[in-house]
């Protein structure tokens, strides 16, 4: 009797452990959360605020116009719960026809290849398309800075009618939310949001994202 | 043997088999629960940071086959399309043309410099027009990003852009995209520097059209030219296959 109780007591933990190990706890993948805000990628303002094409009375728009910049930069500060440093991919691409012929974008890409979203520097020449680099996140956050083109002045075109040095920077994709309280304006931030180190108010659009 | 004892006996058989059944389960239950513990709490402590692997400026190696769930995957074909020589050349009837700050902009049909305006148009104009931007049954997986813009010469529209977010799910692959439509009347030159071995000539909605393929799955610029009588009408997408873009190209041919 004993051995029948002690065979079925080693069975049962045998059937046991095996059942544990075929049917393991499935943990699925902590939820990441990454948001990027992106600031002017050039220095200067200009006064038209938020705007479509620039042209007087300014209607209202998806736009911020920076003059006075000669080098164009993506910036942005980032930040996500991963436990890396890294929020995802940045992608320059150049794409123009016969209207405005200095259209220069980033696109962003998450960790996983998944576009996000898109920022079009308008008037702004780039030898650059293609090439692409690392957007910072992490916690408590960091900073990207890439240079992606120089502006030009686009009145040489005749299918262009604007005038002076300046960047032309507009959400074109993926939902980015537009900064329309506290946009960067000369009255906050003189000559550069950028360079107020440690004052990430002055945004010009934020992505939020997870996964 | 009595009655009574064959009573006992099968009694005690019984009450014995009962119990051993109950400890092997007990047994079983938590052998079961320890081990699932078990792998439950050394899984949680080898859950790694979502973070690539890949070293900055790797190239895939030949023939691998990317793992689309590590973090990164896609960098090592974006780095390695970065460093390929960028096509120029016709193709299909369109003249496509890297970035090049030795080209100078070009006329758009004809109109004499100062005299061109831009214009946002809205829907009841864009129908108006022969190049304007119907997405017909694709309006669904598509949201316009701002109003179209149009670039008229004496009150003649010449060229017309809009930009579309594409819906998750919508665009081929399985997150979101966007979509910029350029059309034109005037021109076959187009910019948008790509290596030649994503270019490919082909025939999309019955034209002859350019169509250029993204850099590895979605990821990277996805693009069909159709060429058009004396222009164009260009559809560029990112995060979308070329096959979305087609049916874009179809629905606008309509």
């Amino acid at each position: 009797m004993r051995r029948i109780i002690l065979s079925a007591s080693v069975l049962s933990a045998l059937v046991g452990v095996t059942l544990g190990i075929l049917f393991p706890v499935t943990t699925s993948h902590a939820l990441s959360a990454f948001s990027i805000q992106v600031y002017p990628g050039g220095n200067g303002y200009l006064s038209c605020g938020w705007h479509q094409t620039c042209l007087s009375p300014y209607p209202t728009g998806a736009a911020l116009d920076f003059g006075d910049p000669t080098w164009v930069y993506f910036r942005s500060y980032g930040s996500g719960s991963s436990g890396g440093s890294l929020a995802g991919q940045g992608r320059i691409a150049y794409v123009s026809g016969d209207q405005c012929q200095h259209l220069t974008y980033v696109d962003i890409y998450d960790l996983l290849g998944n576009y996000r979203s898109e920022v079009l520097y308008e008037h702004v020449s780039s030898g650059y398309a293609g090439y692409n680099f690392w957007i910072y996140g992490g916690t408590p956050g960091s900073t990207t800075e890439y240079y992606v083109g120089q502006t030009i002045d686009e009145p040489h075109s005749p299918t262009c009618p604007f005038t002076g040095m300046h960047v032309h920077e507009q959400a074109t994709g993926g939902g980015m939310s537009k900064n329309t309280s506290d946009y960067p304006d000369v009255s906050k931030c003189n000559s550069s949001c950028w360079l107020l180190k440690g004052n990430w108010t002055y945004w010009v659009f934020t992505k939020l994202w997870s996964y | 043997m009595t009655n009574p004892d064959r009573m006992n006996r099968r009694r005690t058989i019984l009450l014995t088999g009962v119990g051993t059944a109950i400890l092997a389960g007990m047994i079983a239950g938590s052998s079961f629960a320890l081990v699932r513990t078990f792998h439950e709490g050394s899984a949680a402590q080898a859950e790694p940071p979502l973070q690539p692997t890949a070293g900055p400026g790797a190239t895939p190696l030949p023939g691998a086959t990317p793992n689309t769930r590590e973090p990164g995957w896609y960098v090592p074909y974006l780095n390695a399309d970065s460093k390929k020589p960028q096509f120029q050349g016709r193709l299909a009837g369109i003249d496509i043309r890297p970035f090049d700050s030795s080209v100078p902009a070009e006329d758009a049909g004809g109109c004499p410099p100062g005299t061109s305006t831009l214009r946002e148009l809205s829907s009841e104009d864009l129908n108006k027009e022969s190049i304007g931007i119907r997405l017909g049954n694709l309006a669904g997986a598509t949201s316009p990003v701002g109003p179209p813009v149009a670039l008229e010469c004496d009150g003649r529209l010449v060229t017309l852009r809009q930009f579309f977010d594409v819906s998750p799910g919508q665009g081929g692959g399985a997150g979101a995209g966007s979509l910029k439509v350029f059309r034109s009347s005037v021109g076959h030159r187009f910019w948008l520097p790509a290596p030649a071995d994503r270019w490919s000539p082909g025939v999309v909605a019955g034209r002859p059209a350019a169509v250029l393929k993204p850099v590895v799955d979605t990821v990277g610029t996805s693009a069909v030219i159709l060429s058009e009588g004396q222009g164009y009408t260009a559809l560029v997408g990112e995060g979308v296959t070329v096959e979305f873009l087609q049916l874009v190209a179809e629905e606008i041919e309509r």
